[in-house]
């Protein structure tokens, strides 16, 4: 039994790996499904940032003043940034697979129209956004 | 065509249970996909709270969320929700990555996070909706 496994791991050693990302050119649309996947993990680190904010409102006056320094800082403006921008690529992002998965967009001219519409409408939504926020505060 | 080793077993009935997810692959592709349409009008109608919560002190965001039920169903929906679905898909992500311990230990480790944002966040905007 011993043998016939060790046998069929050196099989499995010799097989050879379906070829990955390193033989293609890189495209556009390979680069935004990565993102997609990126984007969706940052959000779920950022989710730290969001639930802070809550537990800090909930919390008192002083926690509170703490995190709205944090947010309001430089830096913290910057993560926000990202944040948002993050939001709405995988927003859109989805949007984008759900029409690939309903079979549309698939030639090259829809699938390069899909997800150039996604970068630029992110970071559309990102500025109006960000523009939004400015003029409200 | 037919098994070659005699047996009775269906060549689905061998496969089956056998990919990364070893049961439940095709609920999670959709809970992913019903997660994320509801998630679509949710995120806007969120984003709209956020904006309007920029740059508000400590009394008016406990004011907000204290006077109006709409702010505070608002947000808990979106957390609700939303950490399901980013729980959903880490799970996605680690099955395709992680193996053996790694990937229970990965699976356990999404479940607590998920689980614990979403308990704090949940408890804090229902304290913030009934005032305390």
């Amino acid at each position: 039994m011993a043998e016939v496994e060790s046998a069929s791991q050196r099989l499995s050693e010799r097989r050879p790996l379906s070829p990955h990302l390193d033989i293609y050119k890189m495209m556009l649309t390979m680069v935004m499904s990565g993102l997609h996947r990126i984007s969706g993990m940052a959000l779920y680190a950022g989710t730290l940032l969001l639930a802070w904010y809550f537990i800090a409102a909930a919390s008192g006056p002083r926690a509170f003043a703490t995190v709205n320094w944090v947010y309001g800082s430089i830096p913290g403006r910057l993560v926000l940034l990202g944040f948002t921008w993050a939001l709405f690529n995988h927003l859109l992002g989805g949007v984008r697979h759900a029409i690939w998965d309903a079979g549309y967009m698939f030639d090259p001219k829809g699938r390069e129209l899909a997800v150039r519409a996604t970068l630029v409408g992110s970071i559309a939504l990102t500025l109006v956004f960000w523009v939004l926020a400015y003029a409200y505060r | 065509m037919a098994n070659q080793n005699s047996s009775l077993r269906s060549d689905i009935s061998r496969v089956r249970h056998l990919g990364a997810n070893r049961s439940v692959g095709t609920s999670h592709a959709l809970r992913l996909r019903l997660t994320a349409a509801a998630l679509m009008p949710l995120t806007l109608l969120f984003v709209f709270l956020v904006v309007s919560l920029v740059g508000r002190d400590y009394e008016s965001v406990v004011r907000l969320f204290g006077h109006r039920i709409a702010p505070g169903s608002i947000a808990l929906l979106f957390v609700l929700v939303g950490v399901f679905h980013m729980k959903t898909g880490m799970e996605t992500i680690i099955e395709d990555y992680a193996h053996g311990w790694w990937k229970s230990g990965l699976l356990v480790a999404n479940m607590m996070f998920a689980g614990l944002i979403a308990t704090a966040t949940a408890l804090s905007i229902v304290k913030l909706a009934v005032g305390g």
